[in-house]
């Protein structure tokens, strides 16, 4: 009896001793849970839903959340205070963007595409994308953003070259109510960040009779209003997303100058560089107190039914640059209000997907856009307008271009999962365009507003375009994934073109995944590279696509609730479309043969592929979260490359703007209960050389480079306490130096023996906002 | 409004804006085909000095904007419009400017009161020291084309503020 | 001709086949890693599973969408090492209808049954069909969560959330810790 006894308190103290060892011991510790729950879902990358992990690229996932706690506003900020690897530049119009050390000034942003909801947004007259207010989206709209790095046409075509960006935007049953926000940026409303109060008298007083202010005062405001709703549609649940915004911004007043241009060779007075019946002091510079705003109005609709997926887009985009340089407003009159861009953007979406079978799943997608651009300028300077039959002894004439892209696609997208376990996959793709691109530059008597020429720069075109893609995924094992695909281009005015990617996955151990790739990307010219043709241009003609080559390696390890990221990377850029000053004797066969009027020589020009970049580098990452809620959250990225630009003639020179050294860093805390979240970011970058730094033939002194500059942001964001719904955000953003790397003014170079100066930078701003969520 | 209702309307709103923005005007690209006007007779052009109004047609505007230039009337007339209703050089010194040896040599000329000179001859040698210092030192100098397309010019268009037949080459 | 083809295989698409509005939102690999690690976090599975996890994947015959996902979690399942710890096998399951489902999870002592897209006219039946019977549901459509299913994924913000439906938990003998509770979106 008591060995049964015995034998059975033994076997019932082994079988809770089993159960107990077999089932997972978690001891309250939910890191490894956490740690798959912050694991990103990307499906920018290969065109199909997969973690950030195991995708054929290096990808950062930026999220709603992210956005609404370190007080971003837009796409550029996103990617300058958390992304990994891209960096945007501010000249005070539209922001431009680089990566992984290379930044092209002046692109227009081609060189990065830009997606909607996989829609892409880039048109094809000058390859534009916007990424700062410009892209017109409510920033509350935002799902998340997927920052994908290196070269991406292997599934997009062109401009993807730097990398691609897909904006996706929030379904109701994640925004669900009505929601209305309002909020303002302030600060001190004139910033003399050309220390003009440092002058002597006699100079200040030939800048318009500036006055010194230390004022402060609001400088932006927002509205939005928007809703999530799931409504009955015939019969069937819809969700239905939609918001509209108006954000206006009016300064700071930057003071510029004093650049002192001298005697107008033109009319032997001084250079009249501000509008009559100011005087013409030859002096350039004063406060630009009218000149420096933003206008944007923008909507966006999203509606799920089924398996049908809409998007609708309109946004306009009006901007002022409060200085002139050498591609933004060369001639334009000082502190001018109507000289301003004007971007509009109009575009449709939808997209259906449907599993023919458990093997085969199809995807179509039709979609319209039209986008437009205005670019105004009115110019005193008596050089800008000797050749037009003005009025007067003080003219003023008006230069207006005018642009338009319109375009229709369908693309279709099918996929055979062979084996229907996702371990072999096969994916083709075609999309076809029909394009039509416009363009016309006028001028006028800004007195009148009546014509003094015929319209120049004349583009009638229509074009179609096609792509088409196919990739193969492969997952021999359950430890190594493999990715190989490429995608055909071609359009009327270059022979095809083709971009490959090849890519391996390797999980080496628990939460270590390796990664190589290779991939290959390239810009199509725009239009107005190959065909525009105006008083100092000649179209490009045949001009060859841009091209980029990369290779790059990473290691990423997971452990729990933590990310660590190292990678390296090379490419190679070639056949670089850029602009090229053509030689007296280019001149004169250009003048006779008609490619121009001949009527000057000096300062014609015309896009060519010109130049190669050298690259490479390392990125880094690390990420974070504790608490059992992630009350904890941190991240930090830092990108180290070298970026050099070969020219034709041999010589070798840094790339300009963007740095070859950046990073970010980010933390918050969540306070318990109705107490605010608090976060802060910040965005760093080593010095940059100046735009003009090696084409404006400065002395070695003198050569501009922007000081490096750390921008630091302070977001505190909560709940109103006893107002139910209702949540305040507030913050303040600092940035150490006051320039940026572009050059201001009409000294863009030395044969005016004026130092360069730098286009200034916002140094301090504070916002505030409330926002109103009524759920049904 | 009830719950079904303002989805709609919200959506229907931004629809709206949306297809605002589209509407409200495709842009017009067709091309502007400018045709000057009709150039008035050249003995009724004003006497040595005087204001180039903004009387294009031959109608005198009202709003016309009072001359107070002070520029020597040789610039004056230089710098006018070559298809002006009193017509100058523009064109010809529009291209001197574009060019940096004649520019060089204009604005010295100009900054020396070469053009206020009493006579074509004198014109000519003052600004000869300047065509040296701009760099000149051969005829063959494309800059020597466009000064001369200028002396051209001014001897059809600007004879009389010019000085030009009074004594000159 | 392009534009003809392309349009005539949208069409194709189109109208081959109804429309549904049931969306996996999280890839189902990392779905079958989250089942893998929540089982261990209910306090009764180890109880309900024994020695080893019988995990039951329903199918919804003739769709498409069902089937396709139903072979994406049995591959993603299968390459787990554990679920809750525990060595596991996953059988993918036609379905028969809610009144065979309490007898189909006892034959088969199911710990798990999982829920692909295609059932959106069963949710309501499949609730009262597991209410008091022993096992942990779950779907890859995050809409059936509210309407009664125990455990759910959703994507938010590209990254997956957990739903967790606690009443239908409790009926179900289902008790996840406290600590998960708090990292999910919880219905009531």
């Amino acid at each position: 009896m008591r060995r049964d006894a015995l034998r059975l308190a033994l076997v019932l103290a082994c079988l809770a001793g089993a159960t107990t060892a077999r089932a997972q011991s978690t001891g309250g510790d939910t890191s490894d849970l956490q740690g798959l729950l912050d694991e990103t879902v990307v499906t920018t990358a290969t065109k199909s839903a997969e973690t950030g992990t195991s995708a054929p690229a290096t990808s950062t996932t930026i999220t709603a959340d992210d956005l609404r706690r370190y007080g971003i506003h837009t796409i550029a900020e996103a990617i300058d205070f958390i992304s990994l690897g891209a960096v945007t530049a501010d000249p005070l119009s539209t922001v431009e963007i680089g990566a992984r050390g290379v930044l092209l000034s002046a692109d227009s942003g081609d060189h990065f595409l830009l997606l909607v909801d996989g829609h892409a947004v880039n048109e094809p007259l000058f390859g534009a994308a916007r990424f700062d207010r410009g892209a017109g989206i409510p920033i509350e709209m935002v799902d998340h953003i997927e920052v994908i790095l290196g070269p991406g046409s292997v599934l997009y075509g062109s401009n993807a070259m730097l990398g691609v960006i897909n904006v996706i935007t929030k379904r109701a049953k994640d925004w669900h109510g009505t929601h209305v926000a309002v909020e303002g940026e302030g600060g001190q409303l004139q910033q003399d960040t050309a220390h003009l109060a440092q002058l002597p008298n006699d100079i200040r007083s030939k800048l318009d009779g500036w006055q010194t202010s230390d004022a402060v005062g609001l400088l932006s405001w927002r509205v939005m209003g928007g809703v999530g709703y799931e409504v009955p549609l015939f019969g069937k649940k819809a969700e239905i997303t939609a918001a509209v915004e108006y954000f206006k911004q009016d300064g700071p007043a930057f003071t510029f100058g004093p650049q002192y241009g001298g005697i107008d060779v033109a009319s032997g007075r001084p250079v009249q560089y501000d509008r009559p019946p100011l005087p013409a002091t030859g002096y350039w510079g004063g406060v630009a107190d009218q000149s420096y705003y933003v206008r944007e109005p923008g909507a966006q609709v999203h509606v799920v039914w089924g398996d049908f997926d809409l998007n609708v887009h309109a946004s306009t985009f009006q901007r002022e640059t409060p200085y002139r340089g050498r591609f933004t407003h060369s001639d334009v009159d000082f502190n001018d209000p109507s000289s301003y861009d004007l971007d509009r953007s109009l575009w449709i979406d939808l997209r259906h997907h449907a599993a023919l079978s458990a093997v085969v799943e199809l995807t179509s997608r039709a979609y319209a856009d039209t986008w437009d651009y205005r670019d105004t300028l009115d110019a005193s300077e008596i050089s800008a307008c000797i050749t037009l039959p003005l009025q007067g002894s003080n003219p003023t004439c008006t230069y207006k271009g005018e642009f338009a892209s319109r375009w229709v696609g369908l693309e279709e997208q099918i996929s055979f999962d062979w084996l229907k376990d996702d371990s072999l996959v096969t994916l083709v793709g075609v999309d076809g365009r029909l394009r039509f691109v416009g363009s016309k530059l006028d001028t006028s008597d800004f007195a009148t507003g009546r014509p003094v020429a015929s319209s120049t720069g004349l583009i009638h075109e229509y074009d179609q375009a096609l792509g088409v893609y196919a990739q193969q995924t492969w997952q021999p094992t359950r430890w190594l994934g493999l990715n190989g695909g490429a995608r055909f281009d071609e359009e009327t005015r270059y022979t095809g073109n083709v971009s490959p990617r090849v890519a391996a996955t390797a999980n080496a151990w628990r939460g270590g995944t390796f990664k190589a790739i290779y991939a290959e990307a390239f810009r199509a010219p725009s239009w107005i590279e190959t065909n525009f043709s105006g008083p100092l241009q000649i179209p490009g003609g045949n001009l060859e696509p841009e091209r980029v080559r990369s290779i790059e390696g990473s290691f990423e390890q997971r452990f729990g609730a933590q990310r660590l990221l190292f990678g390296a990377f090379r490419s190679w850029w070639s056949n670089l479309v850029e602009w090229h000053q053509l030689t007296p004797d280019e001149q004169k066969a250009a003048a006779a043969s008609g490619q121009y009027n001949g009527l000057v020589d000096y300062g014609v020009g015309q896009f060519r592929n010109l130049a190669s970049v050298d690259n490479f580098g390392f990125d880094a990452a690390y990420e974070g979260s504790a608490g059992l809620t992630q009350q904890l959250r941190w991240g930090m990225t830092v990108t180290g490359a070298i970026a050099r630009r070969n020219d034709p003639d041999g010589t070798t020179e840094p790339l300009t703007v963007g740095p070859q050294v950046f990073g970010n860093a980010h933390a918050s805390y969540d306070l318990p209960g109705d107490w605010p979240m608090v976060a802060v970011a910040l965005h760093w970058m080593g010095q940059r050389y100046a735009d003009r730094a090696f084409d404006g033939a400065w002395p070695s002194a003198l050569l501009p480079v922007a000081p490096p500059q750390l921008e630091l942001r302070a977001t505190i964001s909560g709940p109103v306490p006893q107002a139910k719904g209702l949540s305040y955000r507030v913050g303040a953003n600092w940035a150490l130096a006051d320039q940026g790397p572009y050059v201001v003014g009409p000294a863009q170079d030395w044969s005016s023996q004026v130092p360069p100066q730098l286009v200034p930078v916002d140094t301090f701003r504070v916002m505030a906002g409330l926002q109103y969520d009524l759920l049904p | 409004m009830n719950r079904p209702r303002l989805p709609y309307a919200i959506a229907a709103t931004s629809v709206l804006v949306a297809a605002l923005v589209g509407a409200a005007a495709c842009l017009d690209l067709t091309p502007i085909v400018y045709e000057e006007a009709p150039k008035r007779d050249a003995s009724a052009a004003p006497p040595d000095g005087g204001t180039v109004d903004a009387a294009v047609d031959g109608v005198a505007d009202a709003d016309a904007e009072v001359d107070v230039d002070m520029r020597p009337p040789c610039v004056r007339c230089l710098t006018s419009p070559d298809d002006a209703s009193v017509p100058g050089c523009a064109d010809e010194i529009a291209a001197c400017v574009a060019n940096a040896e004649c520019a060089a040599t204009y604005a010295c000329a100009v900054a020396n009161g070469c053009f206020e000179q009493p006579s074509f001859r004198d014109i000519v040698n003052c600004g000869i020291p300047c065509a040296e210092d701009a760099g000149i030192t051969s005829s063959s100098d494309p800059a020597v084309t466009l000064i001369e397309a200028i002396a051209t010019c001014a001897q059809n268009s600007c004879n009389q503020p010019c000085h030009i037949g009074d004594g000159g080459l | 001709m392009r534009g003809v083809a392309l349009l005539a295989i949208a069409a194709w698409g189109v109208f081959s086949r109804d429309a549904r509005a049931e969306e996996v939102a999280v890839p189902e690999g990392l779905q079958a890693q989250l089942v893998g690690k929540m089982a261990a976090y209910d306090r009764a599975f180890a109880a309900r599973a024994g020695e080893r996890a019988h995990l039951l994947i329903f199918e919804k015959p003739g769709d498409a969408d069902s089937a396709r996902t139903a072979a994406h979690l049995e591959a993603a399942l299968r390459a787990l090492p554990d679920v809750g710890g525990l060595p596991h096998d996953e059988t993918i399951v036609t379905w028969a209808g809610a009144a065979a489902l309490p007898e189909a999870v006892r034959a088969r002592h199911a710990a798990i049954v999982y829920f692909t897209p295609g059932f959106a006219p069963d949710v309501e039946a499949i609730r009262t069909a597991l209410d008091g019977v022993d096992v942990l549901s779950v779907t890859a459509v995050p809409d059936y969560v509210p309407r009664g299913v125990v455990l759910g994924f959703d994507l938010v913000g590209g990254k997956p959330k957990l739903l967790v439906n606690l009443s239908q938990a409790r009926t179900q003998h289902v008790a996840f810790q406290a600590e998960v509770l708090k990292m999910a979106k919880v219905y009531e």
